[in-house]
């Protein structure tokens, strides 16, 4: 079953999806990488890639379509990897133009972290953005992340040297700013 | 290039497997190896662990991966290396010590060779590492040489009952520069 937001919907990737995916991957201002990628992807690598996952128990991954869920469209798309079981995992979040501004992306990042901590049962989350990309940090920001570590001039992106930043927020942060649910995982440590 | 006073960084043999394990195995090492991901951060390793990880250091997994060892004996004692799988912009270098030799002039003489190789050899702009907030002496190694604080990734890892923070460390190339000329 998907994950349900209020206007989002993050669902499962299908093969009907990787020319959308294609175009974020080839839009310089959406690829969300911080080194530049040749926007010359083509949606037959895509096709690979999706064929080339593989069922498994132990994921320690996962990489959901946004869906609009007024229209049904596609949005973008939300990621987590790197996950230490009961820990971390490291987000990350691509959006289409289109959609700026219209919540649905602070939508599916909320939507995808009450699944990390209410569900998954992470202490930590965390996720890398630029500090040019202010549209990235004000939506983290807006969940809760505050800014971790800032490596200066390490990205050199659209002809700017810009500091690189990691962005963390803890378990108990998330639920202190969501009073409506109970926090009812044990904290073995601080 | 690889060679300081009292240690030299090397590239690592199949004999080193034993030594290795003997100070990644080390209690005070839990939850703070500096292995990649796939190796257990407290269980004990084993043998087989090790040549997996060789096998990796020696095709260059990542970076390139040197052992620390003591000059004159050839003891390895710790392992160091610079990963630039993301971009040559912004490497990050890192060097663990075990236990018995974790001590700053160590850590100060590995990241002084592993700063003069990517510094001199690539195009590195800003070079980054991390430490855990409890390593004091490998924190006090950094700062006297130059590296300035850039942060902390909170709850990075498990170390004797508790979480830890690890603290981010990064120098730029005009301010590794600065300090060679001085």
């Amino acid at each position: 079953m998907p994950l349900h937001g209020q206007v989002s919907i993050l669902r499962e990737e299908t093969e009907e999806d990787q020319p959308q995916l294609t175009q974020l991957r080839n839009n310089m201002d959406t690829q969300a990488w911080n080194k530049a990628l040749p926007p010359d992807y083509t949606v037959g690598m895509h096709l690979k890639r999706y064929h080339e996952r593989e069922f498994s128990y132990h994921r320690d991954s996962a990489r959901f379509v946004i869906e609009y869920k007024p229209t049904g469209e596609f949005a973008g798309t939300i990621t987590y990897n790197n996950v230490k079981s009961r820990h971390e995992a490291t987000m990350g979040i691509v959006v289409h133009e289109h959609f700026w501004g219209s919540g649905v992306a602070y939508d599916a990042q909320e939507t995808l972290l009450s699944f990390l901590f209410r569900q998954v049962g992470l202490r930590v989350v965390r996720l890398y953005t630029t500090a040019g990309n202010e549209a990235a940090i004000g939506l983290a920001e807006k969940s809760g992340f505050k800014v971790a570590t800032r490596l200066r001039e390490a990205v050199y992106i659209r002809g700017t040297l810009q500091d690189a930043l990691t962005m963390d927020l803890l378990r108990e942060e998330w639920f202190n700013l969501h009073p409506e649910y109970d926090d009812t995982l044990p904290m073995p440590f601080r | 290039m690889f060679q300081g006073e009292t240690i030299t960084l090397r590239p690592f043999e199949p004999s080193d497997s034993e030594a290795l394990l003997s100070y990644l195995n080390h209690t005070k090492m839990s939850g703070q190896r500096g292995l990649p991901g796939r190796f257990p951060t407290h269980a004990p390793l084993t043998a087989t662990h090790m040549d997996d990880l060789l096998d990796g250091y020696r095709s260059g997994e990542h970076g390139a991966h040197l052992a620390v060892v003591l000059n004159g004996i050839d003891t390895v004692i710790g392992h160091a290396g610079v990963y630039n799988r993301w971009d040559a912009h912004a490497p990050d270098v890192f060097v663990t010590v075990g236990p018995s030799h974790a001590r700053q002039n160590v850590y100060e003489e590995a990241y002084r060779l592993l700063l003069h190789y990517v510094f001199t050899t690539t195009l590195a702009h800003n070079v980054s590492t991390y430490c855990p907030e409890f390593a004091s002496d490998c924190i006090a190694s950094l700062k006297a040489i130059g590296f300035k604080e850039a942060g902390r990734e909170r709850r990075s890892g498990i170390h004797q009952g508790q979480f830890f923070d690890e603290l981010a460390f990064d120098i730029l190339r005009p301010e590794w520069e600065e300090k060679e000329n001085a």
